[in-house]
This record gives structure tokens, sequence and C-alpha cells, in this order.
């Protein structure tokens, strides 16, 4: 018997205007929670919408579901599937953080009243904002918006979850409450979720995928990435210009992510951040002091 | 009937059978004359209403605390019979709302006083304006500059052309009466005040087919430029109203409709960001 | 070691509004809006300037559409996008009020472009050879009122731009200031009494020439056009202002709301000193 993928993408390609933001990516996706990095460019965005159905691919086939969402039938089907949380995400003016998610219930088809309250009430609380759902939008800090925007793509618990960036201002206790959230849901649910932080990846997903400029760089296990950095990180009592990146920690050492140990420097666990900028090579180089 | 409460109390199937509302006219009401003077039946009572009732009354209030007062418009859609998820998707439009209608009052206001003392260049005021007071109001009604959450809302199984075509009949429904209502006062305006309702509409619907290419914004902008150009240079040549020529009505007309097929064609463009921000 | 940053030293409250208003000018001056307002003007101006007459002080008329109603969406529309990143520009050094002088001075490019306008307008004029019935100091009155107004019309832009929220609040205010203007023409059908004046002069704008019927010989109508002018920039220094108070705070917003009451006070002493003089028409 064989497993339809939840996401499958065959040659996807997407060009503004002569600059392709993805080139030839191909990319199955199933239960689990799967984590996207890149540099900023790198085309993460432009993957997340179109997986979302948001926007059409150039060149490429996009099936979601086991179909492909051509007419508007499929297309409502599988949307009815999916919780998309984009980006950039504002707020119609005048609702309160209990009467947007209400509101883009209503868009999801939670015509019972009843019911789409219950929902809601249960979304607010998964992302522990119950407190202050009857506060206006305009008065929440920016990391409850950014939760709200989440309370959103939970709605009805859908079978695939994309995520654009959802930590972004979250405080770290909250992002421990998301964590918590978000691998619940991707024990049944598929979870792509692009983000900058290399420790949500490592503490959520069993699976990464790198992109950089439009292409898949990595695409495999957390794992399997940071054992690709093993043996290529120091910690030295000097920087080393010659590294891929070297920074002074809150120890004092210097650790070095790069080819070749330094004089007197002695091996360092990887983490997933290490094997990221060896990944990426010069692109991802940085030399400099962090406090 | 005894008023005393020394003998007869309510028994516990007939309290059940009233919380369950199943009771009978007549024992209810003697059944609440005497809860209103009898403690303990009272106390019973409270035993038999289910706690789950309660506690979905309790939420229901709660809920409606929390999401916040439904405002006068989606009250009064509902009151019209529109179903209240669509009145609450419609009235979510920043032109439906009610600072944009306090405009919309001042511009009739004013074009009206252009209109009724300003000879011929009032007339041309008008003109100008009355048609395109529906395009700016669909303009501000849909798409991501009048939905900052346009981009999530397109993710959802909605369908957008509904969404468009709901807010532009609430926009239309909206604007046009007022219009109209302010240009039937001016009577300079004679047949005038009837005649640019047609190059509304059809203005109304060249905005939405392109909106199936580009924002309605920018589509509402480049209306507005061209319909500006046309009723200032037939001004400027002899006369306004030859923007409302018979053989340019018609035109309006067929227009019009060729724009709402185009928009029947290419609906399926609005199911996703056409030209993304 | 590490580098040490170099940070801009401290400025003044002087020198931080100059680097602002250049910098809120040159988005004025890149506005689309205002580009085509500025051909319209070029454009409308060359056809007009063939048949001149003796009034030709009335084509002020074409600035004051070309760059001041067209500068309300303008001036509307810088000022909504500098408040929309809200936090960041609030957290910025420079206060408020400090920003919305410098669109207020921004408001001036339109002005330069009216006034260069004007001057080759006047240079048409003198050159044109016309049989000067009504007066040199009128005239340049009447172009000058065109100037004012393309200041005028982008400041009630600014103006609406901080007190509303509403997207098109730059539009209806267009609208406002054109229907003012339209129906203060209704003084011109009047008798020419000082009343007369009242009406017509009260608008935001005014032309000064009609005519009793379509083939009657055209008239000038009374009152004084300096004072009107004084007037307007009175109107244009209100709007200003009112926009300042919006995001003034303390002593400095009390200050503000003075600045209003006196420069209301003298608008109207503007107003009333127009109509005060000769309001009989000059036939031409
Ligand atoms: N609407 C658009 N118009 C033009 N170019 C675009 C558009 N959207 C994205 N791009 C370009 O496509 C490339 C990929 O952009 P994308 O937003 O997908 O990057 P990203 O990986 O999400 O970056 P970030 O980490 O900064 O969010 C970029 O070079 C960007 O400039
Ligand atoms: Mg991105
Ligand atoms: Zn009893």
């Amino acid at each position: 018997m064989t497993v339809v993928p939840t996401v499958a993408l065959t040659g996807v390609t997407k060009r503004f205007r002569g600059t392709a933001a993805l080139d030839d990516v191909h990319l199955t996706l199933g239960p689990g929670i799967t984590g996207l990095l890149g540099p900023n460019g790198a085309g993460k965005t432009t993957l997340l919408r179109i997986t979302a159905t948001v926007l059409t691919p150039g060149a490429g086939e996009v099936v979601l579901f086991g179909t492909r969402p051509a007419g508007p039938e499929q297309l409502a089907a599988v949307r009815r599937r999916l919780g998309y949380l984009p980006q950039e995400m504002g707020h119609p003016r005048g609702f309160t953080g209990f009467g947007f998610v209400d509101y883009m219930a209503v868009l999801k088809e939670w015509t019972d009243r009843a019911a789409r309250h219950a929902e809601v009430r249960r979304v607010l609380e998964l992302v522990d904002l119950d407190g202050v759902a009857a506060r206006r939008v305009s008065a929440l800090s920016g990391g409850q918006r950014r939760r709200l925007g989440l309370a959103q793509a939970l709605l009805g618990d859908p079978d695939l979850l994309l995520l654009d960036e959802p930590t972004t201002g979250v405080d770290p206790g909250q992002r421990v409450t998301l964590r918590q959230v978000l691998s619940r849901a991707g024990e049944r649910s598929t979870v792509l979720l692009s983000t900058h932080q290399t420790e949500d990846v490592a503490a959520l997903c069993d699976r990464v995928v790198v992109l950089d400029g439009g292409r898949v760089r990595f695409d495999g296990a957390v794992a399997d990435l940071v054992a690709t950095a093993a043996g290529r990180v120091w910690l030295a009592d000097a920087p080393d210009p010659a590294a891929r990146a070297s920074w002074r920690t809150g120890t004092g050492r210097h650790r070095v992510v790069g080819q070749a140990a330094p004089a007197g420097a002695e091996p360092a666990e990887p983490t997933l951040e290490d094997a990221y900028l060896l990944l990426l090579g010069e692109r991802a180089r940085t030399t400099g002091v962090a406090a | 009937m005894s008023t005393s409460t020394g003998g007869w109390h309510a028994d516990e199937d007939l309290l059940s059978r009233y919380v369950r509302g199943d009771a009978g006219p007549v024992a209810a009401a003697s059944l609440e004359q005497h809860l209103l003077r009898c403690a303990s039946c009272r106390d019973r009572i409270a035993a038999h209403v289910p706690v789950p009732l309660l506690d979905a009354a309790w939420e229901r209030v709660r809920d409606e605390a929390v999401a916040g007062r439904p405002r006068r418009l989606e009250r009064l859609l509902v009151r019209l019979g529109v179903p209240a998820p669509d009145a609450l998707l419609v009235a979510t439009a920043p032109s439906l709302r009610t600072s944009w209608l306090v405009g919309l009052v001042v511009t009739l206001v004013f074009v009206g006083l252009g209109a009724a003392y300003g000879g011929d260049r009032g007339l041309t005021f008008f003109l100008l304006v009355a048609p395109l007071v529906p395009v700016a109001g669909v303009a501000f009604a849909y798409g991501p500059d009048a939905d900052p959450s346009h981009e999530a809302a397109l993710a959802t199984p909605y369908p957008a052309t509904r969404l468009l075509l709901l807010r532009t009949a609430a926009v239309l429904a909206a604007s046009l009466p007022p219009v109209l209502l302010a240009a039937l006062l001016v009577p300079a305006l004679s047949w005038t005040a009837v005649a640019w309702l047609l190059p509304a509409l059809s203005l109304t619907a060249a905005l939405l087919a392109a909106s199936t290419w580009v924002r309605p914004t920018v589509t509402a902008a480049a209306l507005g430029a061209g319909w500006t150009a046309a009723v200032t240079s037939a001004s400027r040549a002899a006369d306004p109203t030859a923007v409302l020529a018979p053989a340019l009505l018609v035109a309006y007309a067929v227009l019009g409709c060729l724009a709402l097929l185009v928009l029947a064609l290419r609906s399926r463009s609005l199911t996703t960001l056409g030209s993304p921000s | 070691m590490s580098a040490v940053l170099a940070r801009p030293a401290p400025s003044t409250r002087g020198a931080t509004l100059r680097t602002l208003a250049a910098a809120e000018a040159r988005r004025y001056a890149r506005s689309p809006v205002f580009l085509a307002g500025v051909l319209l003007l070029l454009w409308a101006t060359a056809t007009s300037l063939g048949d001149l007459d003796d009034a030709g002080g009335d084509l002020a008329v074409v600035p004051a559409a070309c760059l001041g109603l067209a500068g309300v969406l303008v001036g509307h529309s810088l000022t909504r996008s500098t408040s929309r990143p809200g936090d960041a520009v609030r957290a910025a050094p420079a206060d408020g009020a400090l920003r919305t002088a410098a669109l207020a001075l921004a408001c001036l490019v339109p002005g330069a472009v009216a006034l260069a306008w004007a001057v080759w307008v006047a240079l048409a004029l003198a050159a044109a050879d016309l049989p000067v019935a009504i007066g040199w100091g009128r005239q340049a009155g009447m172009l000058a009122t065109g100037v004012v107004a393309a200041v005028g019309g982008p400041l009630v832009g600014v103006l609406v731009g901080r007190w509303t929220r509403f997207p098109g609040a730059g539009l209806v205010a267009a609208v406002v200031l054109t229907g003012w203007t339209l129906a203060c023409t209704a003084g011109l059908m009047m008798t020419a009494t000082r009343w007369g004046t009242l009406v017509h002069l009260n608008a935001p704008f005014a032309t000064w020439t009609s005519a009793d019927g379509p083939d009657a010989p055209p008239w000038l109508a009374g009152g004084s056009p300096w004072w009107y002018v004084a007037y307007q920039v009175a109107l244009c220094g209100l709007a200003a202002t009112a926009a300042m108070v919006h995001e003034a705070t303390g002593a400095r917003r009390t200050r503000l709301w003075r600045v209003l009451a006196v420069l209301a006070v003298v608008a109207v002493g503007c107003l009333a000193l127009a109509c005060a003089a000769d309001p009989t028409r000059v036939f031409l």
C-alpha cells in the first residue's frame, strides 16, 4: 500500500521579473514537522505561498493531498484542509482578538455560531491568548499578534499547516508553549515551518530543508545535517579569520566553525547552526564579536 | 387557589419536566407562582437544571462580550435577511465602516453645493465625482489594500469571487441611493441626476474585471484619472454632459457587460495573489 | 578590538527639521500625482496662452487645480505613508510635530513650481501687450491666488492625513475644497454688494472674471485681490498649525492652540478687508 504524500512539488519554479525566487524545487512532505531554513531572499516565503495555493508556480507541478488543485472545487477542498500563517499578517481594523479569529473561522466555513465560537476559544487557549482575547488587536503586543495569526492557522486542526516564521517576536516562554502545540499538531498533520531560528528547528523538526537562491541545498534528517559539521567546530582562544565563522562566546573563548582546526583549539559539539553555516559556506560567512 | 406554602411542594418529576420544558402550560404557570414564594423548591429545582446548558449560556454571553459588539451594519444586514456569516464578512470592508459613510455624506453635501451654485462647472464637478463614488468604495472593499489579512483570507476555502461580489453589492447598495438622492435634490442637474448611474455601474464592472489582474486600488486610480480626463475635456470642448450622450450610454452598457464577462472568465485568478506586495 | 561605530552627532531641532524637510520634499517631487499635475499644468497653460485676454490672471485656476487640488491627494498620501510604520517612526528622535512641520515645508515644492508658472504667465501677459484695464497690481494678485492655492491644497492633505485614518479622506478633502470653491461662485451671480463679495471670496480659491450672459461683456469682480491672498495665506497657516497640533504634546501643544486662535482671527480680518474694498465690477 502506498501512502499519498500531503505535499508533492515537482520542478516548481517561480520567477519575479527575471530573478528566480524558486528554481526547480522538488519536495515531498508527509506527516511530521519539517523545518525550512535559508538566508533572506532564499525563497522560503515563495515556497510556502505556492504550497498554500495563494501563488501559482511559473512552472512545475503542485500536488496536495493527492490532487492537483486546478478547478475551484478542488481548490476549496484543498484549502479546507490547510492552515496558513503568512510572513506578514495585518488585521482588519476594529476587531478584538477573538473577533478576528472568529472572522477567519467564518472564512473557513464554520457557519454554526456555537461550534465556531467553541473552536475559536479552543485555538486561542492553545496559543495562550484567551486572557487577552477581548482586547482590540491594535492594543496587543507584536508577539501576541503573531500568536493570534498562529491561532487562526490552527482553526479546524488542519491536515497541512504552513507557518512562515511563526516565532518572530514571541518570547522564550511562549516559544516553548508554541513548540508544544506544534509538536502535538505534527503527530497527525504535516507541518512546514519556515524560520531563521535554528534552535526551533533543532527542537521541533525531524526533517529540515535548506533553501538557498531558490534551490534546495539540503533535504534530510536534522541529525544528518548536524552530522555534516562533526569535526569542524572548535573552541579556541583567538578568533580565526580563515574560518567560515568565528565569534567570541559568553565564556570568553572563541567558537570557530571551519575546515581546519586553529592552533590550540579543542573540538566542540556541533549544533544545527554550525552545520547550516558550513552548508551555506561563503554566503553565510560572518566574522564578528558577539557579546 | 391557596397562597399558603404549608402543604404542597413540587415533586421531583414535575421539577424535571418543568426544566425540560414539557410540564404543560397550566402546571408550569402554577409552579412558577409557587417557586416565587418557596425557597426549598427553588433550591431543589437548581439540581434539575443541567450544568452544560448553564455553561453553554454563560459561554455564549462571554463570547458575545469578547468578540466585540457586531457592527451596526452587520446587525442591519442580518435583520435584512443576509446570513450572519456573510454579514460579518461584508461588514469588515473598510469602505463600509462608519467613517467612510461619514466621508460619503460630507462629499455629497459639497458636491450638491457645488452643483447647485457652481453653474456649468458645478455640473462638471458632479459628473466627475458621482460615478467615481462607487468605484472608490469598491476599491477599498476588497484586496490587499483594504484587508491587511488578505493573504491569509485567500488560503481559506471561502470563494474569493463571492466575497468580492458580496462586498461590491453592499458598497453599491450603500453608496448609490445617497448619491442619487443628493442629485435629485439639485434641480440644476435635470436628467443628468439619473444618467450618471450607467457610467457608474460600468466603471464599477470595469474595476471588478481589472481586479483579476491588478489590485483594485491601482485600477481605481487609473479609472478615476481616465474618467476625469474624459469629463474635463468634454467640459473644455463645450458641454460636460457630452459624456452622457445616448451613443455613449449604450457603449457604457456594452462595456459593463463585457467587463462582467471578463470577470466571470477570469475569476480563477482572484483566488491567488495576482501581484503580491 | 571592536571598531567604534560612528554615531550621528546630536543635532539641533532646526538641523533635524531641515534634513527631514529635504527628504519629504524629494518624496513630494517624485510623487506620480504631482508629476502628472505638473505636466497637465504645462499643457493647459501652453494651450491657453495663445488667446490671452485682459483677465489673464484668472489662469490661476490652472495651478490651483493641477497643483493644489492634486496636492491634496499627494499631501495626504505622504502623511499616511510616514505614519504607517507607526512604532518605528514614533521611536525615532524626531518627534511627531517636527515630522509634520517637515511635511508642511515639503508643500512648498508645488508652491515653487506655481511661482515659476506665475512668472511665465506674467511675462507672456507683458509680451502680449494687452490694453491693461485692470492694472498690474490686481493682475499680479490674481496670479498669486494660484500660487497660494498650490501650497494650500497639499497642506490640507497633510492636515487630513494627520487627523483622520480612513483611506479615502484625501479624496473627500479634495471634493470638499472643490465644492466649497464652486458654491462660492454663487457670489458672482449676486448683485455687486459687499455681501456678494463675501459670498464670493470666502472660498479657498476664487476666480475673478464672469459675465452676465453668454454674449454679455465680461467683468472683473469687486473686492481686493491682495487682501484675499492674505486670507488664503492665513488659511494655509491654519491648516499647517492644525496638522502640527495633532502630534504635539505639553506646552508646545498649548502654544500651537494659541497660534491657531491668532491665525483664525487674522484670517477673518483679512477676509473682512478683502470684502471691504469697492464691490463694483470693472467691465473689461
Ligand atoms: N512579489 C514579489 N515581487 C518581486 N520579487 C519578489 C516578490 N516576492 C519575492 N520576490 C523575490 O523572490 C526572492 C525570494 O523571496 P522570498 O520572500 O521567498 O524569500 P524568503 O526566503 O522568504 O526571505 P526572508 O527570509 O527574508 O523572508 C527574493 O529575491 C525576493 O526579492
Ligand atoms: Mg520570507
Ligand atoms: Zn415548595
